[in-house]
């Protein structure tokens, strides 16, 4: 068949057909490449973690007299569980889930401060990013978030990760920007049409919580759990809060 | 051994929503999965076919590549997931000797899993795949978003403020480019 298209002896039908098929084909092309390097990155990890466990094992004690490595075994033991105990009781402490004396709106502050912004699979690759959104996603990525807002603005955003990145951006910022986060996650979700729909609920929800409209965020929380994806159990919490 | 074990340690309730999370674009409990059986499959075909670490790794992760494909669009059923993914990563090691040509094309042996089934000649995708890399960024964008990411004319109108006939316009010349591009480079070769 590529003989024939070649020679321009397909009519123009089949030809469509065939670019059609070689762009469905590419897409799920750069999409395997992604998860290639990502399941590469994990089986490289494993390899290092059991490599160093493994030198760990062959490693010969340290020649010391018995009754000193004694002592200083129960010194080591003791600073390890009091520095176990304190990073515990921190981490109860700042969790917002843990932390029942937190109203929901403190509790969506704190999850907006502590969690990790999403980075989102199969979404700004490597090799199909322009200068302009590479500056935006290496931004983001360095939880530059001022810096991601700025170059997201400048692109401007045309698709729904787009707009979806600059969203969280502008939320994620030190003083979050509620109405820019609000107009992108909704551009976002209007846009992707149910793609990343978890992701986009949960943060407008922690948005909507950030500006005290409960009721908004309460029917973000509510699809959160008949989508029953990623953000369930804390979709749950904050309910309860409410 | 348990229904459980034999497959990835998920239900079959876990397993339906690990293909869903696969075909909402959701990573992470695919990505788990592979954490959790990576070192044994890779210890299996390590001692079955006398592979070195770096190959029995390739393999491995070139076989969950393709159970990854075959969970999203329904191919593979909950069941006995442990032994497919053994066949996947037989096949794999078969197609590495392929390649290396250490084994005759017709000695290789195809499952009736269809794990071999790539109906496209590689050759002919790198030079369209060339193609669209000299598209110009604008060109690129549309079709990315048109083709990969599925959007429809209307949204894309909507996010370049045209009209959803303008975006349908602008893929259209697009396309024709592409064409040229792509015939261009056929020619050559």
């Amino acid at each position: 068949m590529i003989d024939k298209y070649k020679q321009g002896e397909l009519s123009e039908a089949e030809m469509e057909q065939l670019e059609e098929a070689l762009l469905q084909k590419l897409a799920e092309k750069q999409a395997e490449d992604k998860l290639r390097q990502n399941l590469r990155g994990i089986a490289e990890s494993l390899r290092t973690e059991t490599n160093k466990a493994e030198e760990a094992k062959e490693k010969p004690a340290s020649p010391r007299p018995l009754k000193v490595a004694h002592r200083q075994l129960w010194v080591a033991w003791a600073a390890a569980a009091a520095v176990f105990l304190v990073l515990l009781a921190v981490w109860w402490l700042m969790s917002p889930a843990n932390n029942t004396n937190l109203n929901a709106p403190q509790m969506a502050l704190q999850y907006l401060k502590q969690e990790n912004a999403p980075i989102l699979s199969n979404s700004m690759a490597d090799d199909t990013l322009s200068t302009a959104e590479q500056a935006a996603r290496s931004a983001y990525l360095e939880k530059n978030y001022a810096a991601a807002v700025l170059f997201f603005k400048k692109l401007p955003p045309t698709t729904a990760s787009h707009h979806f990145y600059l969203g969280v951006a502008a939320l994620k910022q030190e003083n979050p920007d509620f109405a820019l986060a609000e107009t992108q996650l909704l551009q976002a979700r209007s846009l992707g049409q149910g793609w990343q729909e978890d992701a986009i609920n949960w943060h407008l929800a922690l948005l909507y919580l950030g500006q005290k409209n409960t009721s908004k965020a309460r029917k973000e929380l509510e699809h959160i759990i008949v989508v029953g994806r990623d953000n369930v159990t804390k979709a749950d919490l904050l309910l309860k809060k409410l | 051994m348990s229904n459980q074990q034999k497959n990835w340690g998920l239900s079959e309730a876990g397993f339906k929503e690990l293909q869903d999370e696969l075909i909402g674009g959701l990573e992470s409990r695919f990505q788990l999965v592979f954490k959790q059986n990576f070192q044994r499959y890779c210890n299996y075909i390590r001692s079955e076919m006398k592979l070195s670490y770096d190959d029995a790794s390739d393999v491995t992760v070139e076989a969950f590549i393709k159970i990854h494909r075959f969970i999203r669009e329904g191919r593979i059923s909950y069941g006995n997931l442990d032994a497919y993914s053994m066949q996947a990563i037989r096949n794999e090691y078969l197609m590495l000797l392929r390649k290396r040509k250490q084994l005759p094309e017709s000695d290789v042996e195809v499952s009736n899993l269809e794990l071999l089934d790539e109906e496209y000649d590689e050759s002919t995708l790198q030079q369209f795949e060339q193609a669209f890399g000299r598209l110009g960024e604008d060109c690129r964008s549309l079709l990315q978003q048109h083709y990969f990411q599925k959007m429809s004319h209307r949204d894309i109108g909507a996010a370049l403020n045209i009209s959803e006939d303008a975006s349908k316009t602008r893929t259209k010349v697009c396309r024709n480019k592409l064409r040229d591009i792509f015939q261009s480079l056929l020619n050559a070769a």
